[in-house]
């Protein structure tokens, strides 16, 4: 073994390079710290983003339990898309961000008023040329379903407005339906449907040829205080009342 | 690998009082990413893997190196280690794993110098043996610059470290036998070298 060189090399260079070294302590702290560093760096990044996951997770199961994230997911549509049609039953009445064509206000009271020479009354020509809504559409094509329709069992304030809603574009009663919008603006002054409520009573007063209280009710969707809701046909519809009124 | 593993005594020899092995505990600290673990687990084989990388590398400021890019890297690499050798053999796998740049590194400046002058001996302190074991020993690195990285590892392992065949595969990542092929080739080039630097 001693005559082998490469043996006698190997144990020259074992008991050479020992281990030992000056830096190593040095060395030690070096490793710790950037382990230290390491660690600190990686619970920053999970303190940032643990609440950023937490709040997305929480909304979002919030969002589906209230039923918001379909109409989030309907808000990203693009605005061209049609909107799903209206719930058979009328309990899905129009949201507040969708603008739900309701009959056109501004030509039934005042044409009816022009035509009759007097005060506007519901007529069977004002009740034909309505636009049927999408909810008279698909809930109650005939008269008779109209005449009696059966209140779901649904919330106070859904029912409220349900039986406003036939009243006005089913049953075409303007008397029962400007006492059926009352009784919801009562019972809910602050509603969700309370916005299109105080519009359709509106409608209700033209069409009844109470004008006086029909413009009032109307003013403040001409001017904007509503928030530009119907703000076009209610000034159209003040208009030709005016003028109506003028005569 | 395991049964080579164990017939070596390697894996998990230490046991705490609770019965569980420290080894094993020290690695779930390491890669929950505990700093005071890893100062443990060098304080414990910071030696040996230090003797590795003079001893393969040839230049301790490089070694340095390579000592300190294995246990930096060792947190990471404990995720994926599964306990079938003992933790030193690991950190020295590790080490294998990062030593190709410092080799290199380290024989380029070697080479360097060498064009200048003869690579200088570290002082003996007075006895005539010491200055011609460093001799000797310097003679060897620059010989084992003309290996390739895989037969110089398998050289440093088993002839100037005296680790046997299987451990050094153990290490490595390699078989046995692709070990023993690596020694034998290395040892052949190594003779004419060593012969040219005029070892006989």
């Amino acid at each position: 073994m001693k005559d082998d060189p490469i043996a006698r090399a190997a144990r020259a260079l074992r008991e050479t390079a020992d281990g030992s070294s000056a830096r190593a302590a040095a060395s030690r702290r070096r490793i710790v710290a950037r382990a230290v560093s390491r660690r600190r760096r990686r619970n920053r990044l999970l303190l940032v983003l643990a609440p950023v996951a937490a709040v997305l997770v929480v909304s979002s199961a919030w969002a589906a339990v209230t039923g918001r994230l379909g109409q989030w997911i309907d808000a990203l549509r693009p605005t061209s898309v049609p909107a799903p049609p209206a719930a058979p039953r009328g309990s899905d009445p129009p949201a507040r961000t969708i603008v739900e064509p309701p009959p056109p206000p501004a030509r039934e009271g005042p044409d009816a008023d022009v035509e009759a020479g007097g005060p506007p009354q519901p007529s069977a020509t004002v009740a034909s040329t309505r636009p049927v809504p999408p909810l008279a559409r698909v809930t109650a094509p005939s008269a008779d379903a109209a005449i009696a329709p059966s209140p779901p069992s649904v919330p106070d304030e859904e029912a409220l407005y349900y039986v406003a809603h036939r009243a006005h574009f089913v049953a075409h009663d303007p008397g029962a339906a400007l006492r059926a919008w009352e009784a919801y603006l009562a019972a809910y002054p602050d509603g969700r449907f309370a916005l299109e409520a105080r519009y359709n009573r509106a409608l209700s007063l033209v069409r009844l040829g109470r004008l006086t209280e029909a413009k009032s009710a109307l003013a403040p969707f001409a001017d904007g205080r509503a928030g530009g809701y119907r703000a076009a046909e209610a000034r159209e519809l003040l208009d030709v009342l005016e003028v109506d009124g003028g005569r | 690998m395991v049964h080579a593993a164990r017939s070596l005594g390697l894996p998990f020899r230490r046991v705490s009082g609770d019965g569980v092995p420290a080894e094993r505990r020290l690695l779930e600290r390491l890669r929950a990413g505990d700093a005071a673990a890893l100062g443990e687990v060098y304080d414990a084989h910071h030696v040996s893997v230090r003797a590795f990388a003079q001893r393969l590398v040839g230049d301790s400021g490089a070694a340095e190196d390579l000592v300190q890019d294995t246990f930096m890297a060792l947190p990471r690499a404990a995720r994926s280690f599964r306990g079938e050798a003992s933790l030193r053999t690991f950190v020295l796998s590790i080490a294998v794993n990062h030593v190709r740049h410092h080799v290199r590194a380290a024989a380029r400046q070697r080479a360097v110098t060498a064009r200048f002058a003869r690579q200088p001996v570290p002082c003996a302190s007075s006895p005539a043996d010491d200055a011609q074991r460093a001799e000797l020993a310097a003679a060897l690195v620059h010989a084992l610059d003309r290996l390739p990285i895989d037969q110089r590892v398998a050289i440093v392992l088993c002839e100037v470290e005296e680790r046997t065949s299987a451990e050094a595969a153990l290490i490595v990542g390699v078989p046995e036998a692709t070990v023993r092929t690596r020694l034998f080739h290395a040892r052949r080039k190594l003779a004419e070298a060593l012969e040219r630097e005029g070892v006989r």
